[in-house]
């Protein structure tokens, strides 16, 4: 079946070294996840305890941004690979929006105006049905449709969007079904969902607390380096407080995880002997590497002399050892040798085993599906088409079964299947 | 033989290819050098001729899974590899790696949580050791063995998520090349065999194992 579904589908769905790096075998989960803590711009809300198998299991898209019409049921870990501007960074987008809806300071007018504007979120293609459509299915494996949440909107550039639907079904049940009464008799009702306020959201914050768990990173090497880090209008998903974020995990937690965080990163590096951290004098904190050196003691270096890759990668590993709900990572192989990517979708499924925090990522790498484990239910492709972008399983493309049959790897048989028509063109360009 | 000897490039499929030559590797104290991991059988295939190239200039091992394109394992070699070229290796297990993990029985029943007779008496002469494997770990005691390796309904894999990471903790910690040849895995002590020659005379004598 092809993920993209008919419009009225939309109502149906209801429910370097030479052995093996033992990069995945560093990351070992220890015991259950700690109360739940997000760690955004705007922040979300406090939040006490969340169970930790909740996911996304579905998600369908009428209208956002590149998507014309698709849908996706999503694994608990999930790579996205597509052409430049397909929309991988767009699908990503569209939990980090829910997140944004439900945070503190945030709500349905704020999260679309940080995008521009419903007219700069809307399909080009939406040319005679304007409404932009999301329907989140969430769950666990036992019960994939404990909830879904639909929130329908449009909107011109020089009003407010307004909901056109907002519907909460948990468990089969709906328990919440806008425009309602209200709703007509006071029509500015419609420009606030009831998920983003407390008054009403009481009978599905589970829900809420659970899209205010979304965290998305891509860690910028440049700003964590940036003594005025803190300061910078960027947000945390670049990895902006990422130092002050282990600072503030105290005592054996976070020597645990600085302990497995070196002996991973030493894989990648191997000269990298300890870790720890520093506050300057201006109670800065400061991550700090201990390299060996041809002087006996070896020689300490802060985050600001780190190479992109190793500044990634500590992010990353970090990230993967925090509670949390889903987590957003963007092209995690970027600064990586290819021998280490190969690593990361193993180290995702052990740093699952323990704390199930989704993992859904977007990539272009061909050492990165190399893994033989990374299930074809896994990996969505996304084509863009005159129509929009197509979002396509590799579980429903049977030349790539077939291709795998012959022995050929996972990224060498979906990679050309996303990639753009004619590249040899950029060579022949007079620059 | 006296003297130091040259780093020994590795060519493999995939992961738990890497682990193992490089366990037996390490077990016959040879210097590791370079390893390329092709991700699968038909890439290996087609950069063999620059593998065989190479080879002239130090020691190369090349492992490649027997699979069913072959009666045997000479017969695949000789397709592959029709010219001699003193410098490569080609070690063809019969008919995955894993059926030299399998020939390890005791340890690799404790390890996936079974008892030794649960394990087949004849790796070798499995069409699928890769597919037994997955069949073994999915009757394990061990959860984390169970989840970890079978793979999952709608994944269209052979093997599970945590497959290749979970064989390498194995290899590396309990997987003993020795054994292995004791338990039938013939293919295994072909390799063996020629590792002692180049230990002792600096070469590969024939540039297959089969």
């Amino acid at each position: 079946m092809r993920t993209c579904v008919p419009a009225d589908g939309m109502q149906a769905v209801c429910c370097p070294p030479a052995g093996d790096l033992p990069l995945s075998a560093a990351l070992l989960p220890a015991g259950r996840p700690a109360p739940f803590h997000a760690r955004h711009l705007p922040k979300a809300p406090v939040v006490m305890a969340l169970r930790s198998d909740l996911r996304f299991t579905r998600l369908v898209l009428k209208n956002w941004r590149n998507f014309g019409l698709c849908a996706l049921d999503l694994a608990p870990r999930a790579f996205l690979v597509g052409p430049n501007a397909s929309g991988k960074s767009n699908l990503l987008d569209v939990f980090r929006f829910l997140h944004d809806v439900v945070a503190t300071g945030g709500g349905l007018q704020a999260a679309l105006a940080r995008r521009g504007g419903v007219s700069a979120l809307r399909a080009l293609h939406a040319r005679r049905d304007s409404e932009i459509r999301i329907v989140a299915t969430i769950g666990t494996d036992a019960d994939r449709a404990l909830w879904r949440y639909e929130l329908g909107f449009r909107g011109t550039k020089n009003e407010a969007a307004t909901i056109t639907t907002e519907r909460v079904t948990r468990g089969g049940t709906l328990i919440l079904d806008r425009p309602g009464a209200e709703d007509l008799d006071d029509p500015r009702r419609l420009t606030q969902t009831h998920l983003e306020q407390i008054s009403t959201n009481r009978g599905f914050r589970e829900l809420v607390d659970f899209l205010a768990s979304t965290e998305y990173l891509h860690v910028v090497p440049q700003l964590i380096r940036d003594p005025d880090r803190l300061t910078s209008r960027h947000g945390s998903m670049f990895g902006t407080d990422l130092i002050e974020r282990i600072a503030e995990t105290k005592g054996r937690t976070q020597q645990s995880r600085l302990d497995r965080i070196t002996k991973a990163l030493q894989v990648a590096v191997p000269q990298i002997e300890n870790i720890d951290l520093q506050q300057d004098a201006r109670g800065l904190w400061h991550i700090r590497a201990k390299y060996q050196h041809w002087r006996p003691q070896g020689a300490w270096q802060t985050e600001e002399s780190f190479s992109d890759g190793t500044l990634r990668l500590l992010g990353l590993l970090w990230a993967l050892q925090e509670p949390g709900g889903p987590l957003l990572l963007e092209e995690p192989e970027l600064s990586l040798h290819p021998a280490v990517v190969r690593r990361l979708p193993a180290l995702f499924a052990r740093a699952q085993r323990g704390r199930g925090r989704q993992i859904i990522v977007t990539t272009h790498s061909e050492a990165l599906l190399a893994d033989e484990g990374i299930g074809l239910d896994e990996v969505f492709l996304l084509r863009p088409q005159q129509e929009g972008t197509e979002v396509v399983a590799a579980n429903e493309m049977a030349e790539v079964r077939a291709l795998l049959d012959g022995g050929v790897s996972l990224g060498e048989a979906v990679l050309p299947r996303v990639a753009p028509a004619r590249p040899e063109q950029l060579s022949l360009l007079d620059l | 033989m006296s003297g130091v000897l040259t780093p020994v490039t590795i060519v493999c499929e995939g992961a738990v290819d890497r682990n193992v030559l490089v366990r037996v590797l390490e077990t016959r104290g040879l210097p590791i050098g370079p390893v390329h991991e092709t991700g699968g059988k038909a890439r290996l295939d087609r950069q063999l001729a620059g593998y065989v190239a190479a080879a002239r200039f130090g020691p190369w091992v090349v492992q490649r899974d027997l699979d069913a394109d072959a009666d045997c394992a000479p017969a695949l070699v000789a397709r592959l590899v029709p010219v001699r070229v003193a410098g490569i290796n080609l070690i063809v297990p019969v008919r995955q790696t894993e059926s030299w993990l399998l020939a390890d029985r005791a340890a690799f029943a404790a390890f996936l949580g079974l008892a030794a007779a649960a394990m087949p008496e004849d790796p070798e002469a499995l069409a699928d050791a890769k597919a037994e494997v997955v069949r073994l770990a999915g009757r394990s005691r061990r959860r984390a063995i169970r989840e970890g390796m079978v793979p999952s309904v709608g994944s269209g894999r052979k093997v599970g998520r945590e497959y290749g990471g979970l064989l390498a903790e194995f290899v590396a910690g309990s997987w003993d090349p020795d054994r292995a040849v004791s338990g039938g895995a013939r293919s295994l002590a072909k390799f063996l065999e020629r590792i002692e020659r180049f230990r002792r005379f600096g070469h590969w004598s024939t540039p297959a194992s089969g």
